[in-house]
């Protein structure tokens, strides 16, 4: 019988709780997405078991002060917006199954302040007493722990312990299922298989001979030369130059299928000649590498050259590596064609490293390729063999532990960088695998170890811009894998001699290429085939669908009425009538709220809205604010600004009148001016907006809360009817707020409060239909009085 | 240029980068005339700091370095890699401030604005130097951090300097140029190439921009041996890796240049 996924993990819950004494929870761990879910699997089987989770004081602390903090949060993890209301969700889930005595707290007098702290040190009190569950989603921690529970010389008997972490459905992993046991060992290359013959010997020391030697004619085009091996000899023609560099010119011969290599006198040393004559002391033999195969002699019998196979093709760095060229020269290629070029390129180093040659300066530009199972391997007299070194080597590809050193005797390790990068800069054609967002360099990354490229929940963010993460994400899970931990700095093949060989490339590449050409890729997602695919790999579980406007994929609930989130960011641009910025009349806008477009950006909007001045009512004497809106409308009608207040304004004036009698009769006194409006109280009216701007995180000053308070007081409280309703709000709004709080639909309660109302509202007051907002407003207060039902 | 394509061809495009700014001399004096048939026509004007003899036909000092700045874009773009690999701008300076001519981007993308703008540069003006330095390393820092944003590798930038007189803008902007250009240069994140033409530049003024090289005076006008030489050095820049330590191929100056 065959179990679901679901069935298993819930076993190795029940076991796990079944096989401890002792149940601890960490911080980290109560702050996860699903740790929900968790507690939905874990509390039946804690209930059957009679069994309790310990929770130290310090956890507590920790969760209560995120929780109470927004500000902090957002200062602390900027790059986890929910923390506060994960910690919130933490706090009230603690009270809940403390209550039901699921929860148990502890504390000592002598706790020390951090959480983590804690765990080790009651683990260290407690490990020869009790066997332990801990959960923490903490890596190093976790580590840890572990450490405390080892039977040591010195301490006998020391009980079990079994670190878990939560993971996506509520269930638990082991962590230990994380470690290197899963990692099959790095292949060591199968030199003993290979015959004497063919193999080269190991060297410890690097062979160091001077001088030049000396050459009388270096020959040309045209001219004959001698190839010899094994005292064998045989006349060839120079036909003509078909390449030059700075060591010397390649020739195509009248020997069909083979070119001499020919070298620059001052290039005609001893150690170069010694070299040569160990390469040609062994049979090497691969279609492809163009290995010397004898030595070219002048007329007069001096060395000046060696004979190898003639190679054709583009070099990687001209073709591959430049996704313009590439589209150019293999128009047809796919993901199979590379995945297929890696299998062959694989091929011919593992046969060169199993016979102890090291390639040295693995570089594209050595590199032929013809088409992705023809390629040729050239200036291959630059290999290291024995203690012949190759000088030479890019940066890029360079081992960190070798990087700003002059480079000596390569280990296979060394080597090994070099072939992880070249893969990698096949499968992103051209893009080094230390290139980040935001780095140093190529070569300070290497040596830092600093790969930006993600594995599972491991980011950094720094993913260089354009398709590259696209490139990565439809990888095989096996090949990110291998890529991550050789080159991140704490992975498991970081390290030189943990550094995976061409072997295990091969299987992983062959098994990719298996799963490409079977189509099984494909079934999951058909951009798999791509070399540029133009989205992240699609997950097994989740539902996808286009976007409206811009066809894309995305997972279904990403989506806002099917429109994907760039989108809805996005929009149409347009000038400020007053500033002549540019605004985007956003996608959001336009189809989700229905709303007009601004005539003004929210700058100037803002601007409009500050106070100029405040001057006293010339009429009643109150105070009343002109803003910088008001006065620019007065500016451009040449008015002066008023100097009575707009209540004032709106009452007609006394017409003068012309006194005809002395004013001899005393005058009445002043009357005192009316009760003045009650002075806005902070958070009267906009109380409910104020509960849920804390509850986004936004600050006391956001632009939300400033704009309603403005309309509140320099409009509402001037209107008809205006006061009594500020009033009332103030009345019964801190009673709808505690009822909202204490609500289990509060998070939709929230965003259906700034969606439908809030948002509107400010857009209403943006647009200067204030009665329009008056009346969502109320709208808004109505719903929640019926919702909670207060009179 | 519209934005989204050259966002595209910053990332799409994985090569490392070498960016070259030409910072050229364009003031009155570059309409003098150096070659070809001419006509006196008997006027006299002022212009840059001298009296001038007006004449007709002939080939100027400008129309010769047009003609190497668009023999070095040609050559560029017939290289395969080097076509992706540089990223030229051209700042000119003449009338009374500099200008920006042509802002970085793919070379291919540049091409028709390229053709169009670089033959149209005209002589006149003065010879603010300082400034039109000042405003190159700007555009040079900017590319830069464009390059650092998206994650795209870079060489450190190239600044070719040329002129054929002496700067006569702000003393400050000069100090400040000069200041620039060393702290760059010595800390290896720049490559300058001062270049006087003609008997008149100011050398000692070039030499005073570059701490490690001494500026290099065009032998009579030969802007084309010097273009040609330079995107040489471009190409086999682009062929190795960021990085690795670039030899200029100093040989190839002794054609073109008075060491």
């Amino acid at each position: 019988m065959v179990k679901n996924p679901n069935e298993i993990q819930s076993e190795f819950l029940e076991r796990c709780v079944r096989d401890c004494d002792r149940i601890f929870i960490d911080t980290c761990s109560f702050l996860e997405e699903t740790m929900y879910d968790f507690f939905q699997n874990i509390v039946p089987i804690l209930e059957r078991e009679q069994k309790t989770v310990i929770v130290p004081l310090a956890v507590c602390q920790e969760l209560e002060r995120f929780a109470n903090n927004p500000a902090e949060c957002r200062k602390e993890h900027p790059d986890n917006p929910n923390l506060n209301k994960l910690a919130i969700h933490a706090c009230e889930t603690i009270n809940v199954l403390k209550r039901a005595n699921i929860v148990q707290i502890f504390a000592d007098p002598d706790d020390k302040k951090f959480a983590d702290n804690i765990f080790l040190y009651v683990f260290l009190k407690i490990r020869l007493k009790y066997n332990v569950l801990f959960i923490t989603q903490d890596n190093g921690l976790a580590h840890d722990a572990c450490d405390i529970f080892k039977d040591s010389r010195s301490v006998k008997g020391v009980k079990k312990i079994l670190v878990c972490k939560i993971v996506k459905n509520g269930y638990l992993k082991n962590f230990s299922d994380d470690k290197p046991k899963k990692f099959p060992q790095p292949v060591k290359p199968s030199s003993e298989n290979i015959p004497p013959n063919e193999r080269f010997a190991f060297a410890n020391e690097v062979v160091d001979i001077e001088g030049n030697l000396p050459v009388t004619k270096i020959p040309v085009e045209g001219e004959y030369v001698t190839a010899v091996r094994n005292g064998q000899t045989k006349q060839i023609r120079l036909i003509e130059e078909v390449g030059s560099g700075g060591e010397g010119s390649v020739y195509k011969t009248d020997f069909d299928g083979y070119v001499a290599k020919i070298y620059k006198p001052e290039k005609i040393t001893r150690l170069r000649h010694e070299k040569l004559k160990l390469m040609l002391s062994k049979d090497i033999n691969c279609e492809g590498v163009c290995f010397p195969l004898a030595m070219i002699h002048n007329q007069r019998n001096e060395f000046v050259g060696y004979l190898m196979r003639a190679a054709s093709g583009k070099d990687l760095g001209k073709s591959v590596f430049m996704p313009m060229l590439l589209k150019k020269y293999f128009p047809k290629w796919n993901r199979v064609d590379t995945v297929q070029l890696c299998v062959t390129i694989l091929k011919k180093i593992k046969y060169l490293h199993d016979r102890n040659v090291i390639l040295g300066d693995i570089n594209p530009y050595n590199i032929l390729v013809v088409s992705p199972t023809e390629v040729y391997f050239v200036d291959t007299d630059s290999y290291q063999v024995e203690g012949f070194i190759c000088p030479v080597g890019m940066p890029l590809f360079t081992a960190p532990e070798l990087q700003k050193k002059k480079y000596g005797l390569r280990t296979l390790g060394n080597e090994n960088f070099a072939v992880t990068t070249l893969l990698f800069m096949i499968m992103h054609p051209g893009k080094p695998p230390y290139a980040m967002q935001d780095g140093e360099g190529i070569v300070e990354n290497i040596i830092k170890g600093e790969f930006s490229y993600p594995l599972g929940e491991r980011k950094t963010g720094k993913v260089p811009q354009g398709p590259w993460r696209f490139c990565w994400s439809h990888l095989t899970y096996k090949i990110k894998e291998a890529f991550y931990e050789t080159f991140w700095r704490d992975g498991m093949y970081h390290d030189e001699k943990n550094r995976p060989g061409t072997g295990f490339w091969l299987r992983l590449f062959e098994y990719y290429l298996k799963l490409l050409k079977n189509g099984t890729m494909t079934a999951n997602d058909e951009e798999s085939i791509l070399i540029f695919p133009t989205r992240f790999k699609r997950e097994k579980d989740k539902i996808y669908a286009k976007c409206k406007l811009c066809g894309k994929e995305f997972v279904e609930d990403s989506l806002e009425q099917g429109i994907c989130r760039a989108c809805l960011h996005d929009g149409e641009k347009y000038q400020c009538e007053r500033c002549g910025g540019e605004i985007i009349y956003t996608n959001y806008q336009k189809y989700i709220k229905r709303a007009k477009r601004y005539k003004i950006c929210r700058a100037c909007f803002e601007r409009t809205n500050t106070i100029f001045e405040r001057r006293s009512c010339k009429d009643c004497g109150r105070t009343f604010e002109i803003t910088y809106g008001q006065k620019e409308f007065f500016d451009a009608k040449g008015m002066s600004l008023p100097t009575r207040c707009e209540v004032c304004r709106k009452k007609p004036r006394p017409s003068p009148t012309v006194r005809h009698t002395p004013t001899t009769v005393t005058m009445p006194p002043r009357p005192t001016p009316s009760q003045p409006v009650e002075p806005p109280k902070k958070n009267g009216w906009c109380f409910i907006t104020t509960a849920v701007c804390e509850y986004l995180g936004k600050p006391d000053d956001c632009f939300e809360l400033t704009t309603l308070r403005n309309f509140r007081d320099n409009w509402l409280a001037l209107q008809t009817g205006g006061k009594e309703e500020i009033r009332e709000y103030y009345e019964i709004a801190p009673k709808i707020v505690e009822k909202l709080a204490a609500s289990d639909e509060k998070d939709s309660l929230y965003e259906k409060i700034r969606l439908d109302y809030i948002e509107p509202c400010l857009e209403e007051i943006l647009h200067g239909h204030n009665e329009n907002c008056r009346a969502r407003y109320r709208e808004m207060v109505l719903m929640l009085k019926q919702k909670f039902s207060i009179d | 240029m519209n934005d989204l394509l050259r966002k595209q061809d910053l990332e799409s495009n994985p090569t490392p980068r070498v960016p070259i700014c030409l910072c050229l001399d364009v003031s009155g004096s570059m309409g003098r005339i150096v070659g070809g048939n001419v006509q006196n026509t008997g006027r006299r004007e002022y212009h840059d700091g001298k009296w001038w003899n007006i004449v007709e036909g002939g080939i100027t000092a400008l129309q010769e370095m047009i003609g190497g700045v668009n023999l070095f874009y040609d050559n560029l773009l017939e290289d395969d890699v080097a076509r992706y690999s540089a990223e030229i701008c051209v700042v000119t300076f003449g009338g009374n401030s500099p200008e920006l001519i042509l802002d970085f981007a793919n070379l291919d993308r540049q091409e028709s604005e390229r053709q169009q703008k670089i033959s149209a540069l005209e002589a006149h003006g003065e010879t603010p130097l300082g400034e039109a330095v000042n405003m190159a390393l700007d555009c040079l820092d900017t590319r830069k951090r464009e390059f650092k944003d998206a994650g795209v590798d870079y060489f450190q930038p190239w600044l070719v300097l040329m002129t054929d007189g002496e700067p006569n803008g702000s003393t400050a902007e000069l100090n400040r140029a000069i200041s620039r250009t060393n702290e760059l240069a010595n800390n290896r994140r720049l490559t300058i190439f001062p270049i006087g033409i003609g008997e008149e530049a100011d050398m000692n003024c070039l030499a005073k921009f570059s701490p490690k090289r001494p500026p290099l005076r065009l032998k009579g006008m030969n802007f084309k041996g010097f273009f040609e030489w330079l995107s040489a050095s471009v190409s086999r820049t682009s062929q190795s890796m960021p990085g690795d330590k670039i030899k200029l191929d100093l040989d190839g100056l002794k054609g073109w240049a008075d060491l």
